[in-house]
């Protein structure tokens, strides 16, 4: 999974530790996340989305889109 | 861009396998380390007096001690584990999984092995005591911190 952590991170000038303070977690989830070495839990997905007031899906995205799944018919 | 000098992971070596946490700088963690080494001296100081003053009276003192401390010692690993952030958590989850493979397998062998040799070289059955010693202390343990020690470097 991709995410635009690093990017908001600098948009808000600030470091990884104090990032990983709001979100209580340690700095290390923090990098591996932006690194994109780790994919997040969905409640801790909402906390990052929240901690920079933007909806999850513009932070995180699959790497391929959505490439070889469809939506349920309606 | 902020700084991203310490970009690697990288948790402290020295606390991952000497202290057996994944770094001291939260309160649980540095608690762990603390009541460790209390639980450590307790223990050493009632096996040390079991053998300045071999009695029946303190050698069951330093049993009971032993099995205290390291029951006391799984209720303060709960504690940390719980306070243990998403990442962390999930290194040790995994490492708890290879240790109980390995260790299935591993008894297993023991136990295969142990029956065969006894069948040629009848042994001392006070021998059979340090089986789960060996077995959970060092080899488990020592699978769970290598397994541990590696997977923290992967992040």
């Amino acid at each position: 999974m991709k995410n635009e952590l690093r990017v908001l991170r600098a948009r808000h000038d600030i470091t990884q530790a104090e990032l990983a303070e709001k979100l209580g977690v340690s700095r290390q989830t923090v990098n591996a996340i932006e690194t994109e070495r780790y994919d997040p839990s969905l409640p801790l997905a909402f906390k990052i989305a929240a901690v920079f007031g933007q909806p999850v899906e513009k932070i995180f995205f699959a790497e391929n889109g959505s490439v070889g799944t469809r939506p349920l018919a309606k | 861009m902020p700084n991203n000098s310490k970009n690697k992971s990288r948790w402290p070596v020295s606390d991952m396998l000497l202290r057996g946490t994944f770094a001291t700088q939260t309160t649980a963690e540095r608690r762990l380390v603390v009541r460790n080494k209390i639980v450590g001296a307790l223990v050493f100081v009632s096996v040390m007096s079991a053998r300045i003053y071999p009695k029946r009276i303190t050698a069951e003192i330093a049993l009971f001690v032993l099995a205290a401390a390291c029951t006391y010692y799984a209720w303060e690993k709960r504690k940390y584990f719980k306070s243990l952030d998403e990442l962390p958590r999930r290194i040790e989850m995994e490492g708890m999984a290879w240790a109980y493979s390995i260790g299935l397998l591993a008894a297993l062998w023991l136990a295969g092995i142990g029956y065969a040799v006894s069948l040629h070289w009848p042994f001392d059955p006070k021998l059979l005591f340090w089986v789960p010693f060996l077995l959970v202390a060092v080899v488990l343990g020592l699978v769970k911190d290598l397994y541990r020690y590696f997977a923290s470097r992967r992040y």
